[in-house]
């Protein structure tokens, strides 16, 4: 094992995605030369692209396999990877590709396995991250002499922005897959209908503490008085069939930067937080003075949302007369 | 004709109720349970009523419930039961022994090897300690495939293989075939779980539990170290609005409007 730090680079569509700049910054905490290694095919584009952009030096994993995401032909090439040379840490994004190989990567390799981390300590060489909805955090630290793969919470670091004067280096590294398993079709685009987020210049979003279905009008009705307002949504008030999924914002949901964000009953898990983080003005309408959303917002309003959102509402009329 | 069934194991885990207040314990590595009400995992109750609506279609399908824990775990593994798993096991450990990932993973690849599971389900994380890598852990110890983030599946009818769906990022979802036997965490919100059976309550209550002691060691050396959990910082980034409701309303618009165009 060397001190290596490997990053495992995430792409979709022939693109490589914004998580990538977030994990050469967490990396940059760590001691150790980076190194970033890519999958796909045609593969040499996107290592070259990588090598620009960061200045790391990359490895591309090329393989006709790899021309879909699939879990057995990332862990099948990473193996064979680190069976050359052992990282002290391989750092995988938390997103749906990444939490679904880096486990069986880890058991795979026989390396340690930390989830969904938001931080490193250099001091003692340990991650941080949250459990229990973000109530509690936890540091823990791969042992010495013990690999780790380690997959970091999108959101949890500002992205590397360092402009880079020199490319890193590009080795392309060619492999024949044996038979897989598990076969990847294709991907499926977003049904119609699904809530455009994305352009909402204000979003109003509701999470469990609305705690009565019917409040969804409040949430509705206080959207409709912004030109272009939409109404957001927690997982757990998507998942309790109140509104649809594609109102969802958050990991797995919409990532959003709206000029107001307006959380209502939300207790703000990193789940959501990492999806709306970057709004330009975040109020949180909450009852609980310790919710975890309130380390991102900017205002607070510490009362009771189906009494606040009707004065707020009326208001807000009277303004528009 | 044969009769079309299927092994199912699904994985439940006893999780806080989700909005309990936690104090740290005596070891300062995890959460105090003292007055905690512990519940199913609510992501675990989305993979077993995926398992019970197979069981709808494929009659004869049996169901295994197992969790993983100390004695109070029992109650978790008879709420499955409740809900129409056919069997309960359990694997107990000692109290305030915290289990990594890989160690949990061990027990339950462990507990399924020779059992002929078809599918084993996970939910897709647990509410506590939200990591969501047993399931691929398990899969990958016992050699077999495995789906995660799972948001529809669909068995073949020769009960050879499943199609699964798996949820990427905003309502793009991926296709992916899987030969059986095979893993699938569920994603929340693939389907709406029931509530109980009187029948099957009935059930529970008397039903006998399969109990596993004894837990298989880890290889050493390759278990991440818990060192400490603790608060987050309590004083909050943001500035509290003050005065009667309707002052907090004006303060808002004002700040609104200060800030931003949109009003």
């Amino acid at each position: 094992m060397n001190k290596d730090i490997w990053i495992i680079a995430e792409h979709f569509d022939g693109r490589i995605r914004p998580v990538n700049s977030e994990l050469i910054a967490f990396a940059r905490k760590i001691p150790g030369e980076i190194k970033v290694i890519v999958i796909g095919h045609p593969v040499k584009p996107l290592a070259e692209e990588i090598a620009r952009a960061t200045g790391c030096d990359v490895i591309g994993l090329d393989s006709p396999a790899a021309v879909l995401y699939n879990s057995e032909v990332y862990r099948y090439l990473i193996k064979k990877l680190c069976g050359q040379d052992q990282p002290r840490y391989l750092l995988v994004p938390h997103t749906p590709f990444g939490w679904d190989y880096a486990p069986a990567l880890a058991v795979d390799l026989g390396f340690s396995a930390i989830a969904s981390v938001t931080d490193f300590n250099p001091g003692n060489s340990t991650f941080i991250r949250q459990i229990l909805n973000g109530k509690l955090l936890e540091e823990l630290k791969s042992p010495p002499g013990c690999s780790a793969v380690v997959t970091v919470m999108p959101g949890s670091v500002k992205p590397e922005t360092e402009i880079i004067t020199s490319p890193g280096s590009v080795r392309i590294l060619e492999f024949e897959i044996p038979q897989l398993k598990t076969r990847t079709i294709r991907y499926l685009p977003a049904q119609p209908g699904t809530v455009n987020l994305k352009d909402a210049e204000v979003i109003v979003a509701a999470g469990r503490g609305l705690k009565v279905q019917e409040r969804i009008e409040l949430i509705r009705e206080l959207a409709s008085l912004f030109k272009r307002g939409a109404v957001g949504a927690s997982r757990p008030l998507c998942d309790q069939g109140w509104l649809p999924l594609g109102h969802q914002v958050g990991m797995t949901g919409s990532t959003v930067s709206p000029k107001l964000y307006l959380a209502c009953g939300i207790s703000g898990a990193l789940q959501h937080t990492m999806g709306m983080k970057n709004s330009g003005l975040i109020v949180a309408v909450n009852t609980d003075r310790k919710a975890p959303i309130l380390q991102v917002a900017h205002f607070c309003v510490n009362t009771d949302l189906s009494q606040f959102i009707p004065v707020l509402i009326e208001k807000i009329r009277k303004l528009h007369e | 004709m044969l009769l079309k069934t299927m092994k199912i194991l699904v994985c439940v885990k006893q999780v806080p109720e989700r909005e309990s207040r936690f104090l740290l314990d005596a070891s300062g590595k995890g959460y105090s349970d003292q007055g905690i009400n512990f519940v199913l995992n609510p992501y675990d109750e989305y993979a077993l009523e995926e398992a019970l609506l197979i069981k709808e279609k494929l009659p004869g399908t049996e169901i295994t419930a197992l969790s993983l824990g100390p004695a109070r775990t029992e109650k978790t593994v008879r709420r499955a039961l409740e809900l129409g798993a056919d069997r309960g096991a359990c694997i107990l450990t000692p109290e305030n022994y915290y289990l990594g990932p890989g160690e949990t993973a061990l027990q339950i690849a462990g507990f399924s090897r020779k059992r002929g599971f078809d599918l084993l389900f996970f939910g897709i994380m647990s509410e506590d300690y939200m990591r969501g890598q047993t399931g691929p852990m398990v899969a990958a110890l016992l050699q077999l495939p495995f789906a995660t983030a799972v948001v529809a599946e669909n068995i073949s009818s020769d009960l050879s293989r499943i199609t699964v769906e798996r949820e990427l990022e905003a309502g793009l979802r991926e296709v992916a075939e899987l030969p059986l036997p095979a893993v699938l965490t569920i994603q929340s919100g693939i389907n709406q779980p029931r509530y109980p059976r009187l029948t099957d309550k009935l059930r529970a209550r008397e039903q006998k539990l399969e109990a596993i002691t004894g837990l298989e060691p880890l290889p050493p050396g390759r278990c991440a170290e818990l060192l400490r959990a603790f608060f987050p910082p309590s004083s909050p980034a943001g500035t509290f609005l003050t005065g009667t409701m309707e002052e907090q309303a004006e303060k808002l618009i004002r700040i609104i409007r200060e800030k931003t165009d949109v009003l």
